[in-house]
């Protein structure tokens, strides 16, 4: 979703509230897939330097780089890293040859008073076709390359921050391991947010995927002792005091008619229970003890813990734009439109000349199924389908390859660069793209029947990332095609 | 007498130091524990992943 002009708008009101705002993104950031089809360069590329200007205006301090972002090629990341104003942090992308870094390792940074220090790691699990030979460059497992960078900054930083784009498995062995790692920003598939956990001295946190919140975390830091406190065992003590209260509740209950050992002398299974509970209550008893202990000894210390908070802000629809990066991110998409109707035209002009339809194969179009089923039509033409090229258009956004394949019909799995020069009766959402392809069932109706949409077929394009709130049998009576 | 006198005076005059400078350094201490604390607010994103805009 991206949402940028919300994001820096929601940045731009933190900064007038509070002193001290660091902005850092973990990666991901540049494009979608680790590798990305030759024709749909020229667009993504526009898309790319559009999101690197905004994050140059939202004063950035640090990009870490990911897989994700080398998709247009080393060199590609390479130039844009020239345009940026922040630095674009890797640690362990290096050249194969020499081993010398491509990017900062790491950067450091005097805010709020102190000196905070910032190291960069790309995953280097996955696809080995990421890097070409001619890139030069090898991504090294961060066991080889983190603990020397700990060691440079020693002294250095009263506070360190790790941009990863590791799995998450990786992330919390580097937490066990390196406690002087105080914060892991991750990046990578999640479906959700994900709050701050701690493991040693280390909190690790994540925003979901395509950028649909930010993160907030603000940080109470005590640079001598350089200790999260210990919040998780106030809440600990908490659930173990409402645990002890409700099993008192219970054993009164049972008390009620006097000493249970006595009334309940015949009724061996409900002593058992009543015995079990004080066994348990017993236990808690114990620990809530400890736990109260440990929290005084806490307090006595107390002043030297350091602290956080933490939210999500959703990127909702009413949250303001900020208008500098409404004009930056209105001007790329034109231009990405641009670029895509430049295509169109050299394709259309390619079809001319050889004479070709623009019809992907066996694709007949909606208005060929009107004749049979007018009424299934008819509904059709009041859905969201049938209008879901225009509302691309209304956007200027007719000729972006990436938005295109959901919004026409007939060229789901095919390049997006197709889509550009279909046929005015493929435009929108229509009935072979939920149906299959019908030429031939336009020609022989008995014998060629067209597929029924199964919920598969509808998660081709309402995936979570687009719409989670899909329902399948929800969307399907919305339809309304009803029987053919 | 007068060696007395000034040995005494000497004696308060170190020890009124004493207690000024002790004081002092108490105060200097003080100030130490604040300039540890800091405040500091980390906006982070994440899997951008080249959006800008929904589609429609």
């Amino acid at each position: 979703m991206g949402g940028l002009p919300k994001k820096a708008q929601q940045l731009v009101e933190l900064r007038e509230k509070k002193n001290g705002v660091l902005s850092l993104d973990s990666g991901a950031l540049l494009f979608k897939d680790k590798k990305i089809p030759p024709e749909q360069v020229p667009q993504l590329t526009a898309t790319a330097q559009g999101i690197i200007a905004a994050y140059n205006l939202m004063s950035f301090a640090a990009v870490g780089v990911a897989r994700q972002d080398l998709a247009a090629g080393l060199a590609y990341l390479l130039s844009i890293q020239q345009k940026s104003d922040f630095p674009w942090l890797s640690a362990n992308l290096v050249s194969r040859t020499q081993g010398k870094l491509y990017f900062k390792p790491h950067t450091l940074l005097n805010m709020a008073g102190m000196n905070i220090a910032v190291i960069g790691l790309t995953n280097d699990q996955g696809d080995n076709t990421l890097l070409s030979e001619k890139d030069n460059a090898v991504i090294l497992p961060w066991t080889n390359v983190l603990p020397k960078e700990i060691t440079r900054l020693k002294g250095r930083a009263d506070m360190l921050i790790l941009l990863s784009s590791l799995p998450a498995s990786e992330n919390k062995k580097i937490a066990e391991k390196h406690p002087e790692i105080h914060l892991i920003l991750q990046s990578g598939n999640t479906s959700g947010n994900l709050g701050p956990e701690r493991i040693n001295n280390t909190l690790i946190t994540q925003v979901e995927q395509q950028g649909k919140s930010v993160g907030i975390l603000e940080a109470h830091w005590n640079a001598q002792t350089k200790r999260w406190g210990d919040s998780g065992a106030e809440k600990l003590l908490l659930e173990r005091k409402n645990e002890m209260d409700r099993l008192a509740w219970q054993i009164g209950r049972y008390r009620k008619n006097g000493e249970p050992k006595l009334v309940l002398k015949d009724q061996p299974d409900m002593l058992a229970g009543y015995e079990a509970l004080l066994a348990q209550f017993k236990k808690l008893e114990q620990e809530t003890s400890r736990l109260t202990v440990a929290r005084n000894t806490r307090n006595i210390n107390q002043h030297q813990a350091s602290s956080f908070s933490n939210r999500f802000e959703a990127m909702r629809k009413e949250l303001p734009d900020n208008p500098a990066v409404r004009t930056i991110v209105e001007a790329t998409t034109s231009e990405v439109n641009r670029l895509g109707k430049l295509a169109a035209k050299a394709r259309a002009m390619a079809y001319t000349k050889q004479g070709q339809m623009a019809f992907p194969e066996n694709y007949a179009g909606s208005t060929s199924c009107q004749n049979c089923h007018a009424p299934q039509f008819k509904n059709w033409l009041n859905t969201r389908h049938a209008s879901a090229y225009d509302t691309l258009e209304r956007k200027g956004q007719q000729f972006n390859t990436k938005c295109l394949p959901c919004h026409v019909t007939g060229v789901l799995n095919q390049a997006g660069e197709i889509a550009l020069s279909l046929h005015k009766d493929l435009r929108q959402v229509g009935c072979e793209n939920c149906h299959g392809p019908a030429s031939q069932h336009a020609a022989k109706p008995q014998s060629a029947r067209p597929l029924q949409p199964t919920k598969d077929t509808c998660l081709r394009c309402h995936t979570t990332d687009h719409d989670d709130k899909f329902i399948f049998p929800e969307a399907l009576a919305r339809l309304g095609c009803g029987s053919p | 007498m007068k060696k007395s006198f000034l040995l005494f005076s000497s004696l308060l005059i170190l020890f009124a130091l004493s207690i000024f400078a002790g004081a002092a350094e108490k105060k200097a201490g003080a100030t130490n524990t604040p300039t540890d604390l800091h405040d500091i607010t980390i906006f982070f994103t994440n899997d951008v992943r080249g959006e800008t805009e929904p589609c429609g």
